[in-house]
This record gives C-alpha cells, sequence and structure tokens, in this order.
C-alpha cells in the first residue's frame, strides 16, 4: 500500500499472467487498435492511456472478449483465450468494468454483487461472499438499498464490489475514477493500491493524469488506434509525442 | 438523504419471496369450490388461465423475452395428452398395445414442448431486442398451420377426448377433480417462482433481463439462461395445456392455436404484474372476473376490456397492479 508509486518493472520471469500480441480490431475500413502488445504480471498496475477516441476502449473491449480483434492474439497464463467469451474468461480469472457503470437497478446492492459471486459459490456461501465484498468496498451500510438509488461514487464502488465477487486474477478498469471527487477517488486509488498489493494484475483506463501516473507501474499511451509511447510513468510522461498528442492539449 | 440506522441488522438477499402472499391465495383457491360449487367452471378455467401467466412470466418476466407464441406450448401439451389417449392415433403409429394414460401422455407433451422450447430458442436467442417476439408469433403460426392442414391432429375439427382411466381411482371428467389438477399446477407454477427467487438461476435470469453485456461480464452466459428460462416456461405451459384438454374435452385448433389466447396468457400477466411473483395470478383473477361480468353487458364486444385494461396499467402503473401496491410500500418505507 505504501509502496512507492512508481516502481521499474520486475525483471521478466516465467509466464506472465496476461499478454495480448499484436492486437488489431478493425471496423469495415476502420482501423480502430493496430498491433498493440502488452504483458502483466501480478501484482502490476497497467495504464491504458490517449486522447479520445484513441482506441483505449476498443482495445478493452478486445482484451476482454467483448470484440474480437481482426489479428493478433490474447493469452492468460499462457493460455490462447482470443476467441473466448467474456462469460468464459470470467470464470477463467479475467474480470471488467464498465465505463459507464451498469448496475441492474431492479436489484438491490447486496443483489447486483450476489449475481457475482454466485460464479463461484452457492447458496448462503454466495451470500456471504457479497456481503463480504461490500464491507471491503464500504458499501456494506447500502446492501439493501435498490442499486437505482446509489449516487456516483457509490455506484462506482458497487461496479468494483461485483467485480471483486468473481475473485478475479486479471482485473480492467475502464475510467473507475473519473467523474469522482478528490475525497472519493483518494479513496479508490487506495483500494487499487491494495488490489494490487495482494497479487491481482491490473490494466486501467484512466483520464486523470496525475492519478494513472501515480499508480501505474508500466503505461501506454495510444493515439489513432496505435501504439504512441509506453515505459514507466515517468518515461511516457517526458516523451515528446505523448506530449504533444496528449498533454498539450489538457494543458494549455 | 435517509441514511441506514446504525446498527442494521445484515439485510438478507437470498428469501423465498412473499410466501405467505402465496398461501393466502392457495386457501382462497382451495376454499373456492366449497363456497362456489355451482361456478367450478369458472374456477378451474381461471386456474388454468393463472398458471399458463406464471408459466409465461417465467420466460417474459423473469428472462425478459416477450412470447406471443405460448398458446402452441399450450397446444402441444393438450394434443399430446389427447392423441395418445385415441388408440387409433399415436398409440397406433408407434405400435402400442393400447392407449397411454393422460398422466404418462402429459409427460411426453411436457418433454415435447421443452425440445421445441431448445430448437426454437437456439435459433432465436443469440439475436436481441424484439425479434424473440416476432418469432416466437411465427412459430405458433406455423404450428396452428400444420396441425390445421395435416390430418394427424384431427385437422380443423379438432380432437374429441376419448374414456379416460381413473387416477387413484378419480374421475378425470369430474369437474371437482379437474378443479384439483387445476390447483396443483397453479400451486407447481408458484412453488417453481418461489424456489427461482432464492436461485442462481433466478438471479442471473434478472441480470440478463437488465442488461446481457453487464452480465456476461460476470461470468453468466446470456443465451443458456434464456433457454433454461424457455424450458422451464414451455414444460410447465404444456401440463397445463393437457390438463386444459382434460377440461375441454373437444377442442379445435382455431381457439387452441390461435393467437388471442397467447396474446391473453401474455397480457395477464402484464396487467397483473411481471416484476413480481404472484403479480400473473392476481392479474388472470382480474381478467377473468371482468371477462366474466362484462361477457353479458357487453357480449362480443369484451375485447374491448382488454383494450382499456392494457391502456388504464400502462399509464397508471407500468409495473402492473402488484406494482402499484410495492411502490406504495416503498414510499412509505422512505417517509418512515
Amino acid at each position: 500500500m505504501t509502496a512507492p508509486a512508481a516502481q521499474p518493472r520486475p525483471p521478466q520471469s516465467g509466464t506472465p499472467l496476461f499478454e495480448a500480441q499484436n492486437v488489431s480490431v478493425t471496423f469495415g475500413g476502420l482501423k480502430a487498435v493496430q498491433n498493440i502488445s502488452l504483458t502483466l504480471r501480478p501484482g502490476e498496475i497497467l495504464g491504458l492511456i490517449g486522447p479520445n477516441g484513441a482506441g483505449k476502449t476498443t482495445l478493452f473491449n478486445a482484451l476482454t472478449g467483448f470484440v474480437t480483434p481482426s489479428s493478433g492474439r490474447v493469452l492468460l497464463s499462457g493460455r490462447d483465450i482470443t476467441r473466448l467469451q467474456p462469460q468464459v474468461r470470467a470464470r477463467l480469472g479475467m474480470a471488467r468494468t464498465f465505463q459507464v457503470e451498469r448496475p441492474f437497478e431492479d436489484l438491490s446492492v447486496l443483489e447486483n454483487v450476489l449475481v457475482a459471486a454466485f460464479l463461484h459459490h452457492s447458496g448462503k456461501r454466495a451470500e456471504d461472499k457479497a456481503y463480504a465484498v461490500l464491507e471491503r468496498v464500504g458499501l456494506a451500510d447500502r446492501a439493501a438499498q435498490p442499486a437505482a438509488e446509489l449516487n456516483l461514487a457509490r455506484r462506482r464502488r458497487l461496479e468494483l464490489a461485483k467485480v471483486l465477487a468473481l475473485e478475479p486474477r486479471v482485473l480492467f478498469l475502464d475510467e473507475a475514477i473519473a467523474g469522482l471527487n478528490p475525497p472519493a477517488q483518494a479513496e479508490m486509488v487506495a483500494l487499487i493500491r491494495e488490489l494490487a498489493a495482494s497479487g491481482l494484475g491490473i490494466v486501467m483506463v484512466e483520464h486523470i493524469m496525475h492519478v494513472i501516473m501515480g499508480l501505474s507501474n508500466h503505461i501506454i499511451c495510444m493515439a489513432f488506434g496505435e501504439l504512441l509511447a509506453e515505459g514507466d510513468p515517468l518515461t511516457v510522461a517526458n516523451h515528446p509525442d505523448v506530449i504533444r498528442a496528449y498533454l498539450g492539449e489538457d494543458d494549455d | 438523504m435517509t441514511s441506514a440506522p446504525l446498527s442494521a441488522p445484515r439485510p438478507r438477499a437470498l428469501t423465498y419471496g412473499n410466501v405467505w402472499l402465496s398461501v393466502v391465495l392457495l386457501a382462497v383457491m382451495a376454499l373456492y369450490p366449497f363456497v362456489f360449487g355451482k361456478s367450478l367452471n369458472f374456477g378451474v378455467s381461471t386456474l388454468l388461465l393463472a398458471g399458463f401467466a406464471m408459466s409465461w412470466n417465467i420466460l417474459g418476466g423473469w428472462a425478459g423475452q416477450l412470447s406471443l407464441g405460448h398458446a402452441a406450448l399450450l397446444g402441444i401439451g393438450a394434443y399430446t395428452v389427447t392423441l395418445f389417449a385415441i388408440p387409433e392415433r399415436a398409440p397406433a403409429w408407434l405400435g402400442l398395445a393400447g392407449p397411454v394414460a393422460p398422466w404418462w401422455g402429459a409427460l411426453i407433451g411436457m418433454a415435447l414442448a421443452a425440445l421445441l422450447a431448445l430448437v426454437w430458442g437456439r435459433l432465436t436467442f443469440g439475436l436481441r431486442g424484439s425479434y424473440f417476439t416476432l418469432s416466437s408469433i411465427a412459430v405458433a403460426l406455423i404450428i396452428r398451420l400444420v396441425v390445421i392442414n395435416e390430418d394427424f391432429g384431427g385437422g380443423a375439427e379438432g380432437l374429441f377426448m376419448p374414456d379416460l382411466p381413473k387416477l387413484f381411482g378419480l374421475d378425470l371428467f369430474d369437474r371437482k377433480v379437474e378443479y384439483g389438477l387445476a390447483f396443483a399446477f397453479v400451486a407447481l407454477t408458484l412453488l417453481i417462482t418461489h424456489l427461482l427467487r432464492r436461485s442462481r438461476l433466478g438471479y442471473a435470469l434478472q441480470a440478463v433481463r437488465e442488461d446481457e453485456d453487464g452480465a456476461r461480464a460476470l461470468g453468466i452466459d446470456p443465451t443458456r439462461m434464456k433457454l433454461a428460462a424457455f424450458v422451464l416456461s414451455a414444460m410447465l405451459t404444456a401440463l397445463g395445456g393437457s390438463i386444459y384438454a382434460v377440461y375441454l374435452q373437444a377442442f379445435e385448433p382455431h381457439t387452441l392455436l390461435e393467437l388471442p389466447l397467447s396474446v391473453q396468457i401474455a397480457l395477464m400477466a402484464i396487467i397483473g404484474g411481471r416484476s413480481t411473483i404472484q403479480g400473473p395470478v392476481l392479474g388472470a383473477l382480474l381478467l377473468s372476473v371482468f371477462g366474466e361480468v362484462f361477457r353479458n353487458v357487453f357480449a362480443n364486444a369484451n375485447l374491448l376490456i382488454y383494450g382499456v385494461l392494457i391502456l388504464a396499467v400502462t399509464l397508471f402503473a407500468p409495473d402492473g397492479l402488484s406494482g402499484l401496491f410495492k411502490r406504495r410500500g416503498s414510499k412509505l418505507g422512505t417517509n418512515r
């Protein structure tokens, strides 16, 4: 938790937890993602940045099975999962959140998490698991409330609770922090750090620069579907192309 | 904003729902023959409709797949039980020695309905939106046309139920026995719905209904879940259909397999409240009573009632009648 934010990548050893090899996604004639490769190890946080329309969300969908890559491979612990459906990937230990959080609004907060907890548990054990996850993300006092009544910050936490109830090994977070007020941001950052420290591999898309720079071990910057720069946060932040394509526009 | 009490007990998600309301409803149904012994026909048909609406709701309410073809599944139950009871029909084709007792016929009908639901669902659940509804109308139409134009099911004239063996010494053509069967049918659909309420399948279905991609991300296969709901719904509907055939004793495709019956089943569930456990029973009761009361007043303008009710429900109670009570209940809760 208190580890310095930007660490050098651990030395390469063994099969990575999650790997993408030259993934491309084409919609008709549009090349939304071109030749992106990445590697993720347990406990590592990989940040995905880039201006709007850079193809981050499409890459995210391709990595999580919601879009099939037109070429390239996606591997989980060395196993080729490129063509597996998201529901099968969830069983194998992959979980994702959505950019626009989508609770099941007819269900209570607890029931939302229960749906996910049923993946690995049944009956009463699933309910206990769901409640434990709610306690972990600080939503236990809202358990009985209809999910539709939650405010944005709590919806985000509910989203996180749902994926945690899947007991994943790899977590994909699509803008889990953007839109939250500073205290809520700090809580979410702490939670994500804690998850990585417990051994999860995390891939996250985020717009707030200081947050993702502070959290990630490794950063991939995309623009127009292509890789612009990658490396540790400091290197990427100082990369002239990145400054031109992305930061320059934000900081005028 | 209201905040939860500090020492609130840990809330429970896994419950069987409002079991007491079902117990009360079943008690009323059980007492009905003793009070209205002369109107058993109304009782049997209302109970059967309630059971059909409950069965429909497993697919339409829980899985959110609106079927307008359930008359076909009902028809499969009715036709199978009858065809197997007539010695010169199914038993003769299959080389059986004699007629098949209706309880076995009902099981065969349920199996056939399950098979049809599997194939039908496989073909259509991959598509999203209203494709399933459209396909359900088409499938029911095809089945109706086949039955009318082919001789195996009596063609356009329909079938007569032959003499049936006694069930535990009970005459199946006795209205009281039929009332008992219809009652058992409703009780079974209620029981299954309560079990569904607490089950993994039940939660998966609700998740799929609200957001398929969100459900997939949580490890749920939407197509498989919808198939499970469809098979369950189809089997129960076929079971009710076979009881219906025994009750009618004679039926023809023009009443049994037509779209209006499918629409009626769906509407009872929708008007009663799709998102509740007992809503379909209340919807069936309401529509049956209205139908009975206004039949004499409006004669053939009976269908008008449906039109008015649909309008009233969509305008004033989009969650159905039970939703009306529920909403009032939750309002009381937040004010407290």
